[in-house]
């Protein structure tokens, strides 16, 4: 039995969300005794001459699939990535980790106009629909599948939500000590961001509430890919380039909360890493967290939604983080909680066991 | 095979056929001749109709049992074994599609049938393709039959011709027992359905009579009829879709442009704006110096006229003239005038 898988990079070389979750998804199928063949544009060197170089190889990529197909048994596609390959003609399935129409819609006066329009009607309308066609739509959130259904009148979405491997996600070592091998001040309360340093992840959020919150250390971690963070006069602030993967749960562990206000988020795994490590995470209704801060203890963490005043969302969000500097006992409350809904709900055991039913093969 | 070749013009091999007739008359204009061959041979042929065509406008009351006994009396001289009458409304099957799968179904089941002739799918009738999309829809999931489309309103294409010319005349037989369902012109309806037959001998190229089929042996999409009865004329979708996918990317490209155009064009805009500002500053104080020394001069030109007509001014005019007339200049009393002034001075 033979499964394909589409993606956009090499899940070996490329180490962002999407190449891990590939990485999981080959060794689910190979577990279930599937051979696993994965598909990337890095193994394609035409781009059939679209002026968007990448579309183009995207496209290509679906493309050559096709010429193969009748050797696999299904074929599973990342986003708008296996696009080309359309219209399926094996049992075919696509996972959306996002919707880029809400993405633009979401961060709306933020990106330029022209990136709004490829992000809707390009990467969505066009790539993320007609990857719908005559194919098995996965959502990894609840949220993702009401934008799927809202925008592109998909029916039938299966929700298989993301899950972390809590053995490697948890809290670790002592915090001084980590504190000191990263340069962070020992004695501070520690404020965590982390992701790309852009205005879709909220950087400017996190910029303006670190001149209005000075007694806050803030520790701002850069994803790869990531735009330049300076923060030049801000002293109560340290940027980490590219801390590997490996070292995120000491990250997590020597923080004191995380301060995550994206804009955008399809399912938001750094929220539920973060959870398992027991660091209390403040954030608005994106992704998975739409779904755990609707109630409390969670929701008095919830971000204010951005359409209040811009003053009034400082104002709101400093006082949640004063209120959990102040309650020790809050803080561990939430963080034992946070441990437990992603030990009980977003283990990769308990994914695998959704994917598992979501790809017909239990 | 999805598509196997012609070989031969005998009837498609079976041992149970299943006849579906959306309305009387219509397994005898479309293969009656092929039913007629398999009778003979003793395969058993079933009929299912579907509609007892009761909307046929013939001034008739009674229009569906007319039709109906009809429809007996041509089975017979086919050899048809049972006929199934459904009777759904005539004109509207599409509108009874489940039930129509449903009672097909059970009728597949019944006869346990191998092959079933139906209506070509893209036969212009609404019936005719209702009941052809409920046969290849029961196909699905099943391997049991076979399904041979033959032609009524219009010539198919077809990879399957069956040599009907042994047993013309029973198709002519049964084509004229229709004849009020066949509007009491049924001998034109023969004479076309005769027609059609001869002109399949074109490809043959032999004199005779010949019912053209499209025989399929698994499910087939709608894509693929349309790719099989416009010879692969019609646009791949994916071809379709990766030109619309060009033009998109195109688009954007050009909206990439343009954007990055005015963005250029903006920045000049902005810098021709400062310029103009910078100018209009400079312009500003200019004319506030401008008007600075005209309030200067006016002031001085006010003096000037208060000092000219003051009395002092006016007394001192006549002091000077009566001075320069007593003591004019060059004179030595005008001399010692000045050398006492000076003296007065010091």
């Amino acid at each position: 039995m033979k499964a394909a898988i589409i993606t956009a990079f090499d899940p070996f070389t490329h180490r962002s969300g999407i190449e891990r979750y590939t990485l999981h998804l080959a060794d689910l199928l190979r577990g279930k005794k599937f051979s696993v063949d994965i598909f990337h544009t890095g193994l394609i060197d035409h781009d059939l001459g679209f002026y968007n170089k990448m579309l183009g190889k995207l496209y290509a990529l679906g493309r050559n699939f096709r010429e193969i197909d009748q050797n696999y048994d299904f074929v599973i596609s990342n986003s708008f990535y296996g696009l080309g390959y359309f219209p399926p003609r094996i049992k075919a399935f696509n996972i959306y980790h996002s919707s880029h129409v809400t993405f633009d819609k979401s961060t709306e006066n933020i990106i330029p106009h022209i990136t709004s329009l490829k992000w809707s009607y390009l990467c969505g309308y066009l790539g993320e629909m007609v990857s719908g066609f005559n194919r098995t739509k996965i959502a990894v959130s609840d949220a993702v599948k009401e934008q799927l259904e809202r925008y592109y009148s998909f029916e039938g979405v299966r929700v298989v939500e993301s899950g972390i491997d809590v053995s490697f996600f948890k809290k670790r070592g002592n915090r001084n000590i980590l504190r000191k091998r990263y340069g962070v001040p020992e004695g501070a309360f520690v404020g965590l961001f982390v992701g790309r340093w852009d205005k879709t992840k909220g950087s400017d959020i996190v910029k303006n509430l670190m001149t209005r919150a000075a007694n806050i250390f803030w520790l701002i971690v850069l994803s790869s890919g990531s735009n330049e963070c300076s923060l030049e006069n801000v002293k109560n602030a340290m940027v980490l380039k590219e801390v590997p993967y490996e070292e995120m749960p000491d990250i997590y562990s020597l923080s004191d909360f995380m301060f995550f206000p994206s804009r955008y988020e399809g399912f938001g795994l750094v929220v539920i890493e973060a959870m398992a490590c027991g660091l209390p995470v403040m954030t608005g209704e994106i992704g998975v967290a739409k779904k755990i801060y609707g109630k409390e203890p969670f929701l008095r963490l919830r971000l204010p939604d951005f359409l209040i005043t811009e003053e009034e969302f400082y104002a709101k969000s400093l006082e949640k983080i004063y209120f959990m500097k102040r309650e020790d006992g809050f803080r561990r409350y939430i963080a034992e909680e946070g441990r437990r809904i992603v030990e009980e709900e977003y283990t990769l055991s308990r994914w695998r066991e959704r994917m598992t039913k979501a790809l017909d093969l239990s | 095979m999805i598509y196997p070749e012609t070989k031969g013009y005998a009837p498609p091999e079976a041992e149970k056929v299943l006849v579906l007739s959306p309305h009387p008359d219509d397994e005898s204009l479309g293969c009656a001749g092929t039913i007629t061959l398999y009778t003979q041979k003793g395969t058993e042929v079933c009929m299912v109709v579907f509609s007892q065509g009761e909307k046929l406008e013939l001034g008739i009351d009674n229009m569906a049992d007319v039709r109906r006994a009809e429809t007996v009396s041509a089975a017979r001289i086919l050899g048809i074994k049972k006929i199934f009458f459904l009777e759904f409304p005539d004109e509207k099957l599409s509108e009874h599609k489940d039930r129509i799968k449903e009672e097909l179904s059970k009728i597949i089941d019944e006869t346990a049938a191998d092959l079933i002739l139906a209506p070509y799918p893209l036969d212009p009738h609404s019936d005719h393709k209702t009941v052809s999309e409920a046969a290849l829809a029961l196909m699905q999931g099943r391997h049991t039959f076979r399904i041979a489309f033959y032609e009524i309103y219009q010539p198919i294409r077809f990879n399957k011709l069956v040599d009907i010319s042994s047993v013309i005349e029973k198709k002519e037989e049964a084509i004229l027992t229709y004849r009020k369902s066949l509007l009491d012109i049924a001998d034109i309806f023969w004479q076309s359905m005769e027609g059609l037959n001869r002109f399949r001998s074109f490809l043959v190229k032999k004199k005779g009579f010949y019912e053209a089929f499209w025989l399929i042996d698994r499910p087939v999409k709608k894509s693929e009829i349309v790719r099989w009865a416009t010879f692969g004329y019609a646009e791949d979708a994916a071809e379709v879709f990766l030109s619309k996918l060009r033009v998109a990317d195109k688009l954007m490209f050009e909206l990439e442009n343009a954007h990055g155009l005015i963005q250029k064009k903006d920045k000049e805009i902005a810098k021709l704006q400062d310029a103009v500002a910078e100018i209009r500053a400079s312009l500003e104080k200019i004319e506030k110096e401008v008007l600075d020394k005209e309030r200067e001069r006016q002031e001085l030109a006010r003096m000037l006229a208060l000092i000219s007509d003051s009395t002092f001014w006016k007394v001192s005019k006549k002091l000077y003239r009566l001075r320069d007339r007593l003591l004019p200049d060059g004179t030595r009393r005008r001399a010692s005038y000045n050398k006492a002034v000076k003296i007065l001075k010091k």
